[in-house]
């Protein structure tokens, strides 16, 4: 990492940077390193005593029993599709109320902001019975769009706060330099505040994808078999005999690498908005 | 349209408003209103027949009969308290350490978002699983580290069981916080660092001068929303423990939660009416904060 | 400027929902609120029709994806084979421990929901108090294989809706008894118990180091937590005491036995929070040598230990014997505009071709003929405890405030007093009262 191995600088960087990242992750992944092993492990080794750390047989069955007979890739589709159309619709609507938020003072804004925070304090499991009725009167039960309507009821009001903090760290100086400049507020908006403020955008986006991709009360209610997402799916492998670790394993393997993915390659957009190059106009 | 803050009367912002409002208030409104008016009602849907007004009876009763409320109201204070300081003090070292450059950097991040990718449903489930007094991996470690001699039954245990699932809650958590600092991280221009390496500042000189202070907003603000959520949250808990042994894991929104799941949902919603006025007391301070600054 | 964005917003929010909205509904499967009319609408003719065709949806939740195949499987041959030209959708919803009565009624509360579902004799009281479901009475009355299906079933369904009304359409009962290891007997030299005071012993006598590596195996697999005060019911009725009373000494006697179980340490010392997974993999680890469980795990068990698994009814003594029927029912609402067709399809489900392929792959039914002439009846040891466990079998108490007992009072009551915060008397003061009000 360094030009000049000194003893010092190799102690630093251990100290300093290899072993607590070593230490996150050992932390952060084992639970997901014990539902991957306990994926391909043969049913005997599962409940093997003393337990079994690294599996002696690897098993691939549970994936095609996973993919075939019960159709995994199917909700896979469905959670994406949901959390797409969730994170795109979500995200458009925050990022224009939080802009109006922290750059406009107008009567209403404090009253509106408490409502919007005090939205997803209330529990849901209260809101059920008329969400449903709601939802049947739109004619959205059961579609996707019925899923990413009620979603997006309960990130907005999260990512609206999220960004409108964001943004609040922005310095104002930015837009005025550009305004000065002889932008007029939507070019300024655009072409000085989106690029600065793109890692939080793409923070307050993954937030709503997740939110989307995990949640399983709403999802529970508004989904039928042919719309049914990943956590409804993997929530009937848990019956009154007992869960089927294997294929719940499984499932938790294969919803958690493909979001992963998609994350590493978004990451690389999480880099200094502040840059010389990003403020000039 | 060229000045910023206050002038006369602006359409703008409402403008910029108004999809949010229309779909918040079209959702959720309606349902939450009914909720509020439940709570002032015997409402049980075992007894369809016996709704009538209340009034504040169902306030009364669980403010000073109800044994479980407080009780609950303490636990939930702890878990908050500590689920979500604990993550949010990791979640900000991560933060901190994914900043810098280094080789693998990406592979780091992304691996670090794990336990938020986890559907919620696995969470509960496999903390229990590897808690277990008699086959899971943490006593097994534990025993073999030479840390413990026979296995801790973590969940069925008056005093483990609330701390075990806070560590749960912390697990999942880290992420949130890692990604939304390291977000606003980037909003820290690299010069402010460059001038204080000149002046010789240490470490913690510049966190506390530089670093904090410019990404104060967006610390309060995550902090702010991860209480809301962590003390609404439901689901580790009911998959862990369901609220036991003893109540000992028992925290408001889980009672509302077995509450409601019983259907009586009138004592339920004041209960939740409860709640979200004790989570806007806690927002209070902030918003304040938050509105003195725009004067 | 403006304008354009305005216009640009309108667009975006119209094509994200189009985005979302659109491919489902060219594949949305029939929503339940068209299944209710039985026009003829989607479905398709089966072979030979004889009337109008009839749709009806059917919520269901399997316990295991096996389960899930098999339902899916026995409404398709129903579809083809049945002269009424009736076609049954079967949606399957998560067991979610309990939550699937919860999205039903929530579904049926909102306008929405099934015709018919699958359904627990303890949800009964909520769904006909608030009167969704159908009265199906004078079906039953009419019906000629009636009595196939014991009078003591027919009550029992009556009883859970407490309206008199046969709405509740019985499935498959599975009475609980005792699994143990033979080996285990053997090497603790116990004899298989036939009074309760021998049970009792058995379990003490196998509480000790079976497999030799220096750790106690435990008598008895105790679920403290949720599902547990089934078991509890065990231990009242040889004492002399019932469900109708929870305070009286011969119930805290019983419940002192039953305590003292987990405090001598005969069960594992996470007992406390042990629900059903605890339970099954104290069994299936050879941690626990009796677990009490019904027919519906005895494939696994068999899997796992070939011969070394057996089963007894738990005994009772002469003062009494009880032990609590597990139990999956089928419901028809009260909004399905074809009740008779959905008849149709609950007699297929039972002294039908359905209920015969389900007892062939579950272990599961009524024991009705159909059931009885199968080679997998006469050939599984287990059903043949089951039979004998089902004469002293019942549910609890249908009380008003029976969900609230089982779902929030019996777990942290029965942990308190098995960690000794309260009294034996106080706990079933406590429980007593959660039950009768």
């Amino acid at each position: 990492m360094k030009q000049h191995h000194t003893v010092k600088s190799v102690c630093k960087t251990f100290f300093g940077l290899v072993l607590p990242v070593a230490a996150f992750l050992i932390f952060l992944l084992f639970p997901f390193y014990w539902m991957f092993v306990t994926s391909v492990k043969p049913n005997a080794e599962i409940y093997a005593n003393p337990l079994i750390y690294w599996p002696r047989e690897f098993t691939w069955a549970t994936y095609e029993k996973l993919f075939g007979y019960f159709d995994f890739l199917k909700y896979m589709k469905n959670s994406l599709i949901v959390a797409v159309c969730t994170m795109i619709l979500s995200l458009f609507v925050s990022t224009l109320a939080a802009y109006a938020f922290s750059r406009y003072n107008f009567p209403g804004r404090k009253v509106l902001m408490a409502v919007f925070l005090s939205n997803n304090m209330f529990p849901t499991v209260l809101l059920m019975i008329p969400l449903y009725s709601i939802m049947r009167q739109l004619g959205l039960l059961y579609t996707p769009g019925g899923l990413v309507l009620a979603y997006t009821t309960f990130t907005i009001p999260f990512s609206v706060w999220l960004i409108q903090g964001f943004i609040r760290d922005v310095p104002f100086s930015l837009e005025e330099a550009a305004l000065v400049d002889g932008c007029n507020r939507v070019r300024a908006f655009l072409k000085i505040f989106l690029p600065v403020l793109t890692p939080c955008l793409l923070a307050a986006g993954v937030y709503m994808f997740m939110q989307a991709w995990n949640e399983y009360t709403l999802a529970s209610m508004f989904t039928n078999p042919a719309t049914r997402t990943i956590p409804v799916a993997l929530n009937s492998l848990i019956g009154q005999l007992g869960v089927e670790w294997d294929m719940l394993c499984a499932g938790g393997t294969v919803s958690v690498i493909p979001v992963c993915v998609m994350f590493f390659f978004a990451q690389k957009r999480l880099v200094a908005g502040l840059t010389a190059g990003a403020v000039k106009g | 349209m060229k000045p910023m803050p206050r002038k006369k009367f602006e359409i703008w912002p409402y403008l910029l408003l108004a999809p949010a409002l229309i779909i918040m208030v079209g959702v959720v409104f309606v349902p939450v209103v009914e909720a509020i008016i439940m709570s002032f009602k015997f409402y049980d849907m075992r007894y369809p027949n016996k709704t009538e007004f209340l009034g504040l009876s169902n306030y009364i009763e669980i403010l000073t009969k109800d044994p479980q409320f407080w009780p609950s109201f303490g636990r939930t204070l702890l878990w908050v308290l500590f689920g979500v300081g604990f993550q949010f003090l990791f979640g900000f070292i991560l933060a901190l350490i994914l900043n810098r450059e280094f080789r693998g950097r990406g592979v780091v991040r992304a691996l670090s978002m794990v336990p938020w990718v986890t559907p919620g449903v696995l969470i509960g489930l496999v903390w229990r699983w590897l808690y277990d007094g008699d086959y899971g991996v943490v006593n097994d470690l534990l025993i073999r580290m030479g840390i413990l001699e026979d296995g801790i039954p973590f969940l069925s245990r008056m005093e483990t069981a609330l701390p075990a699932t806070i560590v749960s809650v912390v697990w999942q958590g880290i992420p949130f916080f890692a990604l939304m600092l390291l977000a606003a991280l980037q909003g820290v221009s690299p010069d402010m660092y460059e001038a204080a390496d000149i002046d010789g500042a240490n470490f913690f000189q510049k966190l506390f001068r530089i670093t904090l202070p410019s990404i104060k907003n967006t610390l309060f603000v995550t902090l702010l929303l991860r209480v809301i959520w962590v003390m609404n949250s439901v689901d580790i808990i009911q998959n862990m423990t369901a609220g036991g042994p003893a109540y000992a894991t028992q925290t408001l929104s889980v009672y509302v939660y077995q509450k409601a799941h019983v259907l009586n949902l009138g004592y339920a919603s004041a209960m939740a009416v409860l709640m979200t006025l004790l989570m806007l007391m806690a927002a209070v301070p902030y918003l304040r904060s938050t509105f003195k600054n725009d004067q | 400027m403006k304008k354009a964005l305005a216009i640009l917003l309108a667009l975006a929010l119209t094509l994200s929902f189009a985005a979302c909205g659109g491919p489902s509904s060219a594949s949305s499967t029939p929503a339940p609120a068209s299944s209710t009319s039985a026009a003829p609408a989607s479905s398709t003719p089966a072979d030979e029709p004889s009337g109008d065709p009839v749709a009806l949806t059917f919520w269901y939740w399997a316990d295991n994806t096996d389960q899930s195949n098999l339902i899916q499987q026995i409404v398709k041959d129903f579809n083809e084979s049945n002269d009424k030209n009736i076609t049954v959708t079967a949606e399957e919803y998560p067991w979610d421990s309990g939550g699937f009565t919860d999205s039903t009624f929530n579904a049926i509360m909102g306008g929405g929901g099934p015709d018919m579902s699958t359904m627990k004799l303890q949800a009964g009281k909520t769904f006909a108090a608030n009167g969704l479901y159908a009265d199906m009475s004078s079906y039953v009355d009419a019906w000629e294989d009636k009595a196939q299906i014991g009078d003591n079933v027919w009550e029992m369904m009556r009883n859970a809706t407490g309206d008199g009304k046969t709405s509740i359409l019985p499935w498959t009962l599975e009475a609980l008894y005792v699994y143990y290891r033979p080996s285990y007997f053997e090497k603790a030299e116990v004899e298989v118990p036939t009074t309760f005071e021998e049970f009792l012993t058995a379990i003490e006598k196998c509480t000790m180091d079976m497999d030799g590596d220096g750790k106690t195996e435990y008598g008895f697999g105790m679920r403290g937590a949720g599902g547990g005060q089934e078991h509890l019911g065990n231990f009242l009725y040889p004492y002399g005491a019932t469900w109708d009373d929870l305070t009286t000494p011969e119930a805290v006697e019983a419940y002192k036995a039953y305590l003292s179980i987990y405090q001598n340490g005969y069960a594992p010392e996470t007992a406390p929070s042990a629900a059903f997974a605890e339970l099954t993999d104290g069994f299936k680890t050879g941690l626990t040598a009796m677990i009490i469980h019904h027919i519906g795990s005895y494939a696994q068990w068999v899997d796992l230990f070939g011969d070394d698994v057996d089963a007894f009814p738990v005994p009772g003594s002469d003062k009494g014997q009880w032990t609590c029927a597990g139990d999956t029912e089928l419901v028809v609402y009260e909004q399905c505009e074809n009740k008779d067709a959905a008849f149709e399809f609950y007699k297929y489900m039972t002294v039908g071709e359905g209920g015969t392929t389900w007892f062939k792959n579950t272990g599961k039914g009524l024991g009705t003929s159909n059931v009885k002439e199968t080679e997998e009846f006469k050939s599984n040891k287990f059903q043949a405890v089951a039979a004998e466990a089902l004469k002293s079998a019942g549910v609890l108490p249908p009380t008003d405030t029976l969900t609230e007992f089982i779902n929030n009072v019996w777990a942290p009551t029965n942990q308190q007093a098995l960690m000794g915060q309260i009294t034996p008397e106080e706990a079933l003061e406590t429980m007593n009262k959660a039950l009768h009000g």
